[in-house]
């Protein structure tokens, strides 16, 4: 595993030790009625571990079917502008606080490398992962510029924020397809049936292949062998 | 009991393999012909398509006695699946047969499946695939063994009734058993159902057992056999203080109400209830009282006074202070039996032994507080008492005469442990004329059986029931080779001054000179021997082909063992009386890291495990030597462990050391000399985290260290949505080790499907209540680096429990369908597509690849209690997985079984791709049952690791017994068989070149004579 680009991350096993839970509220399906989500979005410009967050924008899902989407951002300071551009050796990290429809508040947390999203002139998309329900589970960014190459970005480029919105569904799991089983060996059994029904040609039609072969070899013996064959004969009488 | 369906099951198994056996030699059993069909069906070698002559997996064939006669390179479909050998003479001979022997039955399968055959097709797969576990009867236990273990002693009990002498014991595990009084082996075992416990048992006629939860379950069992006799059930509440007691013929249940005291009593044999009656006991309204049951009198004591009365005759209470005995009352008396007659009442600083009478209690000795008694059973009227010495590490057993109350000099000895002391306590005693017996459960899990007076003739180690975590470990290298890798292998500033011709030949020289003086030493004789306690040091060397190998494994009782994987013999054990392990949700879990392997002469191997303190909750690391078991360092970190992890790269000195996150989110690394390696590497360390019943994932950074501190910034953060009663059930990430030898799956077109090879995918499972599908299974796939959801999927109506294997880039779980009350497995595979989006190596965070899943479902004809992937040095090999079911079966099923790729209907391409045809339930052959008839039961856990050979995995099977195999998921394709030809080979051999001499011999005769016409 090279060292560099794959940071090697090894897992432990978590240990839960903050035992409270959030009370059971029961939730009622987003995705029946069509949900919306408003997503409101902060992100950090200095990379040291306690930086603010500051406002950058929101987002409004209209529909999460649909995918319709309502994007607002500000128009970034020239001097936030300047940040992004010195946050190319460190991680530029977004939070992201959803409302769902309901009134159901959560965050989430996600980052990409600063290079990224400077290289790609603040061209990032925004992935919300909802979970059965319609209710996020996740929401994490990453930019159209996959691999950092050091090229330089026109400041112009530097001054809004490019948001392309995915919204990702959860997926049906696979069960055991028996019915597809069973009309496959119905239709197989079927074809024998025919296959039997239709097949009434005589013995030497059908098996002509085999015959003709152990019949030819029988005469090719026999004709190269003909004193043995004769001797046979002979011993018979 | 196990004796004759066992029996039966073995010819069976037996019959079956000799069926194998002849087909085997139907489709050429030799090396080659493995290497053959093998490479056949699993295209595991995209580079073929470009280059015909190209091999991918360069296999060694070896013979049993390690020598090399050969290279076999293996070659794919692209090459007409053909051996190409390089080699010797003999290899082109044997190559030769092998490809007779396997082509022809090939061809001919493919010509049965284009008429449709699919039967036959899916039988001749089969064939192939389970037959990998083909036993024949003289190599039963070659390969595995199986060690059965019952746990910690709860009540047991000497039967010197019927024919043999033995110990009948019930335990903590819910298991009864009879031990061997002479060799502590099980005669007889029955285990009893899981998660409950024996609450009584009684030795009469036959051993009585009232044990479960709710639903008492009260058994009788024959002592000789441990076949059941008879069995009937009740419904009782359960409380911490009923007490149950056999009584001629009677069993009888004694609950505390309020201010009351419920007897009931049955018949014992038939269940009839013979009535209960609440007998009034004002004084249990405080609780702070005890109540024992001594034969068929309830005895109870207050702060102040003695209660009792006969459970038979049913009068009130009888009352006696506790003055009368000149006892000064105590806040929280307790109470413990003493054998039959008599109990114990304990206060603090010393505890006093009454005798029950007609008339009451009536006080005869007085011993320490932390003393253990046990009268013994029958007319001897001695009672034994154990006294714990943990300064002298030893058990001080004296004997008290119960008529007098004296101590009776002639049996009390002394049992000296040293380090292997542990408090102990007296569980049964018996004295038959004379000559007594003991024997003791201690406190790290042991069963010890004592003569008394004498010393202690066997011990059991049961902590070996309860394992949390293993390692299997190389063993070092023999002195001879450690003298040369540390000639080769110094650091590099030593290579840096010896560079050039001259200081080369120097650096020969000087190692070679050393080397003749440990010759010279040995020879003579200077060199101490290995210390000659357990096993020499000679014995556990590294082997050729890495098969041989050290078992670490860390038990809940405190106690870690090295365990010789060959024959499971116990090499080493440590005792950790403080430590105990951690938990994720209920489970426990031991956190087990090997810091530095044994290859690194002359630094010594170094393993650590982290727990928490016993006392204070508090961290507790403890580093230890993994081949001698010598305890190193034992540091109470400080914190409370969230989260381990270790670092991906070793430091000059070789040590891979952890970075362990604290509840607080701070960040420590262990051992702590290991700082400095986890600041250099902090820029590209990510760690991982999760709190399951908050539903929360995080990830964090260590790209904030400082050059002094490591730091960790939190970087994503997931909440799983709440819900009712949600619960995340599991959180599995790839084996760290894992290494992935084929980047794609050549399909029948030749083009390559590349895979989605992620190794910091983390599969977490959660499920949910829903209102309209009862239970919802979650299943989401999330790269631990960037925190992006890669899959998601859900189950409706399905629920726990659920297993999971994670590996490559499939995904492989059981769970439970409500809706159709059966197991099911999900298999899903993860492709990149036709093209790799980055060729030298996989970085989670410039990776935005959304891949492309391949899923199926298959039904399982079992529950799963666990299950593992094998896991081999190279990744070559196929993958199986190792099931282990609840009937004590180990069923080793082949990948491709649960392949998500299997076509409903078989097209020309997928039969050119070798996947076989969609059929949803899977099948369970008896051939694939790895354990044959020894059942393993109630199994936890799996540990696969790879050995020194590419084609054969090390299983270590553990729960309440032990079990190991090695397994060659593509047959033993690097190692011929034991039954390999060596003089049939050499004497063809030799005959052909006496025939070419002759031949040659007689033809220049012949060339001679005709010259001369």
């Amino acid at each position: 595993m090279n060292s560099l680009s794959a940071p090697g991350v090894l897992f432990g096993i978590a240990i839960f030790l903050h035992a409270s839970y959030l009370g059971h509220s029961y939730l009622q399906s987003e995705v029946d009625y069509d949900g919306q989500l408003s997503i409101d979005l902060q992100h950090a410009l200095d990379d040291t571990p306690e930086s603010a967050f500051k406002s950058r924008g929101s987002i409004d899902i209209r529909s999460i079917r649909s995918g319709f989407v309502d994007i607002d951002q500000d128009v970034i300071a020239p001097e936030d502008a300047a940040k992004i551009s010195a946050l190319r050796n460190g991680v530029y990290r977004l939070r992201a606080k959803v409302t769902t429809g309901g009134g159901k508040k959560s965050s989430f947390l996600t980052f990409v490398d600063g290079c990224s999203l400077y290289e790609s002139g603040l061209s990032d998309i925004l992935t919300v992962s909802l979970d059965h329900s319609g209710h996020p589970m996740a929401v994490s960014l990453s930019t159209t510029k996959g691999v950092c190459d050091g090229s330089p970005v026109d400041a112009k480029n530097l001054r809004t924020f490019n948001t392309t919105v995915l919204i990702s569904h959860m997926e049906q799991a696979p069960i055991p397809d028996t019915s597809a089983y069973i009309q496959k060996l119905e239709r197989e059994k079927e074809a024998r049936d025919r296959g039997e029904t239709k097949d009434n040609r005589s013995f030497f039609a059908k098996y002509w292949m085999y015959i003709v072969p152990v019949v030819i070899f029988v005469l090719i013996s026999s004709a190269a062998n003909p004193e043995g064959a004769a001797g046979n004969a002979g011993g018979g009488r | 009991m196990e004796s004759t369906p066992g029996q039966r099951q073995h010819q069976q198994s037996v019959q079956t393999r000799l069926f194998y056996r002849e087909n085997s030699q139907l489709y050429g059993s030799t090396a080659g012909a493995e290497i053959a069909t093998r490479n056949q069906h699993h295209n595991i070698i995209p580079a073929l398509k470009s280059s015909s002559i190209v091999g991918s997996g360069k296999s060694e064939l070896r013979d049993e006695s390690h020598r090399s006669i050969g290279f076999a390179v293996l070659c794919g479909p692209a090459c007409g699946s053909r051996i190409v050998v390089v080699g010797g003479p003999l290899i082109g001979l044997i190559a030769g047969m092998a490809l007779t022997v396997a082509s022809g039955p090939v061809s001919k399968s493919s010509d049965m499946c284009s008429k449709g055959y699919y039967i036959l097709w899916t039988l001749f797969f089969l064939q192939f695939f389970t037959c990998v576990s083909c036993l024949f009867e003289d190599q039963i236990g070659k390969f595995d063994w199986r060690q059965r273990y019952i746990g910690k002693i709860r009540f047991a009990a000497f039967d010197a009734v019927s024919g043999t002498r033995k110990i009948l014991v019930a335990t903590e595990q819910n298991v009864l058993a009879a031990l061997h009084p002479k060799s502590g082996n099980i005669l007889w075992q029955q285990v009893l159902e899981k998660d409950e416990s024996v609450q009584h048992m009684h030795v009469g006629k036959e051993l009585v057992s009232v044990s479960g939860g709710p639903r008492v379950h009260v058994r009788a069992w024959d002592k000789t056999n441990g076949l059941l006799a008879w069995e009937w059930s009740l419904s009782q509440q359960q409380s911490a203080r009923a007490r149950w007691a056999v009584d001629k013929g009677r069993l009888y249940h004694v609950v505390p109400l309020d201010g009351q005291l419920e007897v009931s009593a049955f018949s014992l044999e038939s269940g009839f209830d013979l009535g209960s009656r609440r007998l009034a006991a004002p004084w249990t309204a405080g609780g702070a009282y005890d109540c024992v049951l001594v034969g068929a009198t309830v005895v109870c004591v207050t702060q102040h006074s003695f209660y009792w009365t006969s459970l038979a005759d049913g009068g009130a209470f009888a009352e006696v202070p506790l003055a009368s005995f000149d006892l000064t009352p105590a806040a929280v008396p307790v109470l413990s039996g003493v054998g039959e007659l008599a109990f114990s009442l304990r206060l603090p600083g010393k505890q006093t032994v009454f005798l029950m009478g007609d008339k009451g209690p009536r006080a005869i000795h007085e011993a320490s507080a932390t003393a253990s008694l046990l009268a013994t059973p029958f007319d001897s009227n001695i009672m034994f008492k154990l006294e714990n010495k943990p300064d002298s590490s030893a058990l001080q057993v004296s004997a008290v005469s119960l008529n007098t109350g004296v101590e009776v000099d002639e049996y009390s000895s002394t049992l000296i442990l040293g380090s292997k002391f542990s408090p102990c306590t007296l569980t049964a005693a018996i004295c038959i004329k004379d000559e007594c017996a003991a024997v003791l459960s201690g406190d790290d899990h042991t069963i010890s059986f004592v003569n008394i007076p004498g010393q202690i003739t066997w011990t059991r180690e049961e902590a070996l029931a309860s394992i949390i975590s293993t390692e299997i470990i190389d063993l070092p290298v023999s002195d001879l080779d450690a003298a040369i890798e540390s000639e080769f292998g110094s650091k590099q500033e030593d290579l840096g001054v010896a560079t050039g011709i001259v200081g080369m030949v120097m650096r020969r020289l000087t190692s070679q000179v050393m080397q003749i003086k440990v010759l010279a030493q040995t020879v003579l004789g200077l060199v101490q021997p290995a210390s000659s306690s357990g096993p020499s040091r000679a014995s556990l060397i590294r082997d050729t082909f890495g098969l041989h190998k050290m078992i670490v494994a860390v038990t809940s009782a405190g106690k870690a063992f090295g365990i010789d994987n060959l024959r499971g013999e116990l090499i080493w054990q440590i005792q950790l009386p403080r430590f105990a392990p951690l938990h994720v949700g209920k489970s426990p879990v031991v956190p087990l890291y090997v810091l530095r392997t044994t290859s690194h002469v002359p630094f010594t191997p170094l393993c650590a495990i982290l727990g928490k303190d016993r006392l204070t909750g508090e961290g507790l690391a403890v580093a230890f030597e993994p081949i001698k078991g010598l305890v190193l360092s034992s540091d109470a970190l400080g914190y409370k462990v969230q989260q381990v992890m270790q670092l991906p790269h070793p430091d000059d000195e070789f040590l891979r050391g952890l970075v362990v996150l604290d509840d607080q989110l701070k960040v420590h690394a262990y051992p702590p000399e290991s700082k400095a390696n986890a600041i250099k590497q902090a820029a590209s360390l990510y760690m991982f985290t999760t709190w399951p019943a908050k539903g929360t994932f995080a990830g964090f950074s260590f790209a904030h260290s400082t050059k002094q501190d490591l730091v960790a910034t939190k970087v994503w953060e997931l909440q799983l949505p709440d819900g009712p009663d949600r619960e995340v059930v599991a959180v599995v990430g790839k084996n760290p080790t894992e290494r992935v030898n084929s980047q794609g799956r050549v399909l029948a077109d030749r083009s390559v499907m590349y895979k989605y090879i992620n190794p910091n995918l983390i599969a977490i499972i959660s499920q949910v209540s829903d209102s309209s599908h009862k239970y919802i299974l979650n299943m989401y796939l999330v790269d631990g680096v960037s925190g992006a959801v890669v899959h998601s999927a859900t189950h409706k109506r399905a629920r726990a429990p659920v297993n999971v294997v994670h590996s490559e880039n499939w995904l492989v779980y059981s769970y439970f369908n409500e809706k159709m009350r059966r197991t099911e497995l999900a298999s899903f595979e993860l492709y990149e597509g036709k093209s790799r989006s980055n060729t030298t190596a996989f970085s989670s965070k410039s990776n935005s690849v959304r891949p492309l899943v391949e899923q199926q479902a298959y039904i399982f004809p079992s529950t799963v209690d666990t299950m593992k992937e094998t896991i081999t040095e190279k990744g070559i090999t196929s993958k199986h997985l190792i099931m282990a079911l609840p009937n004590g079966n180990i069923l080793e099923l082949p990948w491709m079984f649960v392949d998500p790729r299997r076509p409903t209907v078989q097209t020309g391409e997928m039969r050119d791709e070798g996947v076989i045809p969609y059929t949803p339930e899977l099948p369970i052959p008896p051939d694939a049952i790895i354990n044959y008839n020894q059942t393993v039961n109630r199994v936890r856990g799996i540990h696969t690791a790879p050995s020194g050979l590419e084609s054969t995995c090390l299983v270590l099977v553990y729960g309440l017994d032990l079990f190991y195999i090695r397994v060659a998921p593509s047959k033993a394709f690097d190692l011929l068989k034991d039954d390999f030809d060596h003089f049939l080979i050499a004497a063809v051999l030799l005959g052909l070149v006496i025939a070419s001499y002759v031949t040659k011999k007689l033809a220049a005769r012949k060339a001679r004579n005709q010259a001369w016409k």
